[in-house]
């Protein structure tokens, strides 16, 4: 298991040096020159030689490029330009609260998944597993964006019983993440349902259920953990989405997190805490996927073995 | 994976679509949406941009059969003019990514292993990206504009085509009819546009379909989040955006455009679906 973890490790570094060189390159397609952009033109030329002096705009494209991959490796990503504080911590200060709306998204679309995923792979056909169809549907035709201020305009509007906005609470979470597992739900329930037929097929779910155990029990002692290695697959992939996806969401219901960082900060054309968020976010991704791959040859030893 | 996938090449098509109920409902759909906003100026009961500042807010009535939004323009005015920009962004950023992908995808597939090695890894890079967060990046730092969220959603795209365009030449590269060209002595140019391409275009043709229905939500997205075009362009997400302000006394502003976006994704799932195959998607 600790050569397959090393392994795992060791490939995760090349993709993560690329989304690196990446976000360090962000700032070089500002159009026009950064320092104007930022400052506006009528900024005072000492004011304009310091912050080109302080992002190290003054020093050539490689030289930057090599410093910021440094910086970042010692965790400095520079100094927001409107709040004037190094953006790690910004980034500190808001990651609790994206992590919250994520986890609790999660739970939400574990909640509609996986009753309706095993109701749909025992009966093929039956109105669960249409409901999941119809569902699946829905998600892309009802982005979050449409599905928020929808959701607050029956739950928090018209049926005053959860707060618009903010993050105050538990009860300020449920709409966010509402809005934001509902999207990812569906695609799980299908997922699992495709994974769940086929290891009812399986010889030791047939056995089980020769001995006399009774349909549900089959189910959750010996498909599901069988159909848990794909399924784990597709919620590592998914938990990417909710985290691009939150921030949108994020926005919508004013949630404290890293997206609504990375939206002021776009709005305030603030490109090193653009650069900070995105890389926050990228990051958290290439970690949750190989965090992902790690759980499953833990619970999978046939994994380990095929490395 | 999939049924066209393994189907031949002439399943796909309009024979197919001919024989899908959900084809036909979507096409027809699309088709209806597509012409309401090519149409859109000799239809629209108004301007999009005549502000009419007396009437702002109103809810819908004969003369405006959507309501008026904060400026008292026309809803649907503005709603089919957005439509022209969805679809353009939609197509354009969809067309842009297959061109980048096919290319990409053919030269990893049948182009030898360092070329492949190279525009893999560029794809892992970029695929680590999660969902739209790469465009939003891109569309910060590039500016807001249409050309722009095309020029995002292009780069965000493309990974995802040149993987499935790599896997399909490759299987397709191994067949006995390639092979057969191969010692006919045809150039590997002429390999991968009469042999190897079209045999991966079924499973393009699909994925391509629901890419668009992709890119107008991610184009709405960026509208949404101030990114798209500037205003005062009539855009589905910004219309949204700013309709959410005025959720408590005007709810039609935040219901008109999401009911358009809806409508218009589902009428492009369900086109995916019949090119798919109406029994595919218990598979997906």
């Amino acid at each position: 298991m600790l050569r397959y973890a090393a392994l795992r490790l060791v490939l995760a570094v090349p993709t993560l040096a690329g989304v690196l060189l990446l976000v360090s390159l962000l700032l070089q397609l500002v159009p026009g020159d950064p320092v104007d952009v930022m400052l506006g033109e009528g900024a005072a030329t000492v004011d304009r030689e310091q912050l080109r002096h302080a992002m190290g705009l003054d020093r050539p494209a490689w030289r930057q490029l090599a410093d910021f991959v440094a910086g970042a490796a010692h965790g400095d990503l520079g100094r927001s330009i409107a709040a004037g504080e190094p953006v790690a911590t910004l980034l500190a200060q808001r990651y609790p609260a994206t992590l919250e709306l994520t986890g609790a998204a999660l739970l939400v679309a574990l909640l509609i998944a996986l009753p309706l995923g095993c109701a749909a792979a025992i009966r093929p056909g039956s109105p669960a597993d249409r409901t999941s169809l119809v569902l699946a549907t829905l998600e892309t035709a009802l982005p979050t964006f449409c599905l928020g201020p929808l959701l607050i305009l029956v739950f928090a509007v018209e049926l005053p019983w959860l707060p618009v906005s903010g993050r105050d609470g538990a009860s300020s979470v449920v709409l966010p993440a509402l809005t934001l597992g509902f999207g990812m739900s569906a695609v799980l329930a299908r997922q699992l349902r495709v994974a769940l037929a086929a290891a009812l097929r399986l010889d030791c779910v047939r056995t089980a259920r020769a001995k006399g155990a009774r349909p549900w029990r089959a189910m959750l002692l010996h498909a599901l953990p069988n159909a848990a290695t794909a399924t784990t697959t597709v919620l590592g992939l998914q938990l990417g989405g909710l985290l691009a996806g939150a921030v949108v969401t994020e926005t919508i219901f004013a949630w404290p997190g890293i997206g609504r960082l990375l939206v002021q900060a776009i709005g305030a054309r603030d490109y090193p805490l653009v650069q900070g968020c995105v890389l926050a976010v990228a990051s958290s991704y290439v970690a949750v996927n190989l965090l992902t791959d790690l759980l499953q040859a833990l619970v999978d030893p046939r994994l380990r073995e095929r490395a | 994976m999939n049924a066209t996938a393994v189907g031949p090449a002439t399943r796909v098509g309009a024979r197919r679509v001919m024989h899908s109920r959900r084809a036909i409902v979507g096409g027809a759909l699309l088709l209806l949406i597509a012409m309401l906003a090519l149409l859109a100026p000799v239809v629209a009961p108004a301007d999009p941009l005549r502000q009419d500042l007396p009437h702002q807010l109103e809810r819908p009535s004969r003369a405006h059969p959507l309501g008026t939004d904060r400026l008292g323009r026309d809803v649907l005015a503005r709603l089919l003019y957005g439509a022209r920009l969805s679809l353009a962004v939609g197509t354009a950023a969809i067309a842009g990514a297959l061109a980048v992908g096919v290319v990409a995808g053919t030269l990893a597939g049948y182009g030898g292993r360092v070329g492949d090695e190279l525009l893999m890894r560029a794809t892992d890079v970029l695929l680590a990206f999660p969902g739209i967060l790469l465009a939003i990046a891109l569309a910060a730092v590039l500016g807001p504009s249409a050309r722009n969220v095309v020029i995002a959603l292009t780069v965000m795209g493309w990974p995802a085509y040149a993987r499935l365009v790599r896997a399909e030449i490759r299987a397709a590269a191994a067949r006995e009819s390639t092979r057969a060209a191969e010692a006919l002595g045809a150039t590997p140019l002429r390999i991968a546009v009469k042999h190897l391409l079209p045999s991966a275009r079924p499973a393009i043709v699909v994925q391509a379909t629901f890419g668009v229905a992709g890119a107008i939500v991610a184009e709405a997205s960026l509208s949404f989040l101030g990114l798209g075009p500037p205003p005062p362009t009539p855009s589905w997400g910004a219309m949204l955006a700013e309709g959410r302000s005025f959720l408590l006394i005007a709810p039609h502003l935040v219901i008109a455009p999401a009911a358009a976006l809806g409508l218009t994704v589902l009428a492009i799932q369900l086109l995916g679906d019949g090119l798919r195959g109406d029994r595919a998607d218990t598979t997906s």
